[in-house]
Parts: structure tokens; sequence; C-alpha cells
């Protein structure tokens, strides 16, 4: 498993430089999930679910999945609004970073 | 023109004033549309109805006015004014609640004392170019407005409306923008005006895991209000916030 942490806001200028990177993450065979650590991230809008989503349509076409843990703030609103906590593996629990040390 | 009704513009500093003499009807109801519109083009500091010899004999023809004032509305700093009515018009507007959406005065001093209120009340704009990094700009300026009108429980649903505001404009319409942001009584509104007419529409994701559709859903949840209207050259989507209600953050 990897684990990429995600800083500072998410948005339609910073999306495809995430994306790269989880990419990254998800390359090679010893990976078979991604866990994506928002605890540091501070602003993200609907690219940034947009961009979340993408990348999980693309790890379960290569037979892997991935999680968001740790989501706080108004990026957990964010997620929370547009229904998708649970499509993205973030339950409830690791959203609000309760659980789940990874 | 139909001969029932005759709108008459005479200007006046910086004033459109739409003189409307005759009777508003179905038939001249699309006549001083048009004309209230042609004034709004024109992006006057105020459009002033000069009512004084305008009779309405049904009511329901006053909703012409509300149209025209939602129009005008759309791009902050062109108001409505509707001056001098005679009473049984001044009390039809009442009676529809016009006077919600259109300021209703006297006379010209007092239509001039409201443009003035107006121009002075907190505002700021600012022009982006499309690109990625105009939808962190707008955010900052939005968010430097709430810190300084000490509306910082709005802060968060602004920032993110306005967010997802821009990144239309820049994906969608790919134009220029111009990006208003200002505070009238308890309301914060934000408002972004592009190039491209093509409106704006509140259609959602394909499915739950498809990637796109998201971003008006969020301004549908978390604006007070919001549309989109179209103008002369583009349109303008915007978005307002109750100032006692944050239903965010």
């Amino acid at each position: 498993m990897a684990v990429v942490s995600v800083r500072g806001e998410l948005d339609l200028s910073t999306r495809e430089l995430l994306l790269r990177v989880l990419t990254d993450a998800l390359r090679g065979d010893v990976v078979d999930r991604v866990e994506i650590d928002l605890a540091e991230l501070e602003f993200m809008d609907a690219c940034g679910v947009s961009a979340f989503l993408s990348f999980r349509g693309q790890a379960e076409a290569e037979g892997k999945t991935i999680a968001l843990r740790q989501a706080t703030g108004l990026p957990l609103r964010v997620l929370a609004m547009t229904g998708v906590l649970g499509v993205l593996g973030a339950k409830a629990d690791d959203a609000t970073g309760q659980g789940h040390a990874g | 023109m139909p001969a029932e009704l005759a709108c008459q513009r005479l200007d006046e500093d910086g004033l459109a004033v739409l003189r409307v003499v005759g009777s508003l009807t179905l038939a001249t109801a699309p006549h001083l549309r048009t004309s209230a519109l042609k004034c709004l083009a024109d992006q006057p500091d105020a459009v002033v109805v000069d009512a004084t010899r305008l009779s309405v004999p049904d009511d329901i023809h006053l909703t012409v006015l509300i149209a025209a004032a939602r129009h005008a509305a759309a791009w902050p700093g062109v108001p409505l004014i509707v001056c001098a009515p005679p009473p049984p018009l001044a009390s039809a507007l009442a009676r529809l609640g016009v006077d919600r959406y259109i300021e209703i005065v006297r006379d010209f001093s007092e239509a001039r004392a409201h443009v003035k209120a107006r121009e002075l009340a907190p505002h700021i704009r600012a022009k982006f170019a499309a690109t990625a990094g105009a939808v962190a700009g707008a955010r900052r300026l939005v968010v430097d407005a709430c810190t300084g009108w000490r509306l910082d429980h709005l802060t968060s649903s602004a920032r993110l409306v306005m967010s997802e505001l821009v990144t239309n404009a820049v994906v969608h319409a790919g134009t220029p923008m111009d990006v208003d942001v200002h505070r009238r009584g308890r309301y914060l509104h934000i408002a972004v005006r592009d190039f491209d007419p093509h409106p704006a529409r509140l259609v959602g994701p394909k499915s739950e895991t498809a990637p796109g559709g998201r971003g008006l859903l969020l301004v549908d949840t978390i604006a007070t209000a919001w549309g989109c209207t179209p103008t002369v050259d583009g349109k303008v989507t915007w978005a307002s916030f109750t100032s006692r209600i944050s239903r965010f953050g």
C-alpha cells in the first residue's frame, strides 16, 4: 500500500499535479492500494472531488483500490455534501480522524 | 411602437431616465421591456422609470417590471427605480410585492439619493483572465471582502461558491471574466460575468462515481440563492448569502 499526503489548496490549478502524483503512486505490481491522507488539506472544491473520483476509476480498472483518510474541515464537508464519502472509502470514522491509524 | 404606450429616453447625470406615458397592457408590455433592456445595456448608474403618466389597468402586466429588474440585478450596479408612480399604481406595486425587487421613489431627488447610497455600499470588483490561477485569485478576493466587512461566518461558503463559479467560467466559457463582490444590507452577493452566452445549468453527476457535475450542486446547496442571467454579450452567474444564516461552515 502507498500513502499520499495532500497539503494546501486543491482546485483547478492543482488537480493535474495531484493526479500525476497519485498515478505514480499506483504504478508497479507491489502497490494494490493507495490511501490519500487529507489531514493537511486546507481547501478543496468540486475539482478535487472530480480528481479523486477519476483516480478511483483508474485504480479500479487495474483491480486496485483507493481510500481517503483524515479529511477534516471544509474538505470533509465538501466530500459529504457531494455524497462521495462512501465511494471514496472515507468512512465517517476515518473522515473525522478518529480511527484508522493506517 | 404600440400607440397606447410611449417610452422616451432622457438621460441625466449618468442616470438613464425612461419616461413612460400611456397604458401598460398585454400589447404594450413588450415595448416597455425592450426599452428598459436597451437602457440597461448601456450600463448607466441606474435606470429610472418615470411613471408619472403611466397607468396599469391590470396588475398582471406589472410583472414586466419585475422581469426587467431581475435582468438589471444580474450585473450589480444597475438598479431599476420607479419614480413618481400615481397613487393607484403605487398601491398596485405594493400589492404585488414589486417593491421587493424595485426601488420605488417619490421624485428624482429621492432617486438620485438612492443611487448615491448604493455607490457607497461596500463593493469590490476585479478582472481575471481565463486561467486556472483565476480561481485562487477570486477566492482570495472574497475571503478578504468577508474579513473586511466582518462577515467571517460566511467566509467558507462564499469562498467555495466563488471557486465553483470561477472554475465554470474558466473551463466552460473560457473568456476573461469580471468578478464582483458586494454587501447590501444583510446580504453578501458574488457574481461572475463572462462573455459566453451558454447558460450555467445544474445537471448533477451522471452516477455516484462519475467525476463531473458536482460544482453547481455545491453552489445550489450552500448559497441562499443563485442564478444565471444572460447579458448582451454573455452571462452573469451569481450567488447570494444572508449574513444571518450560514448553511456551510
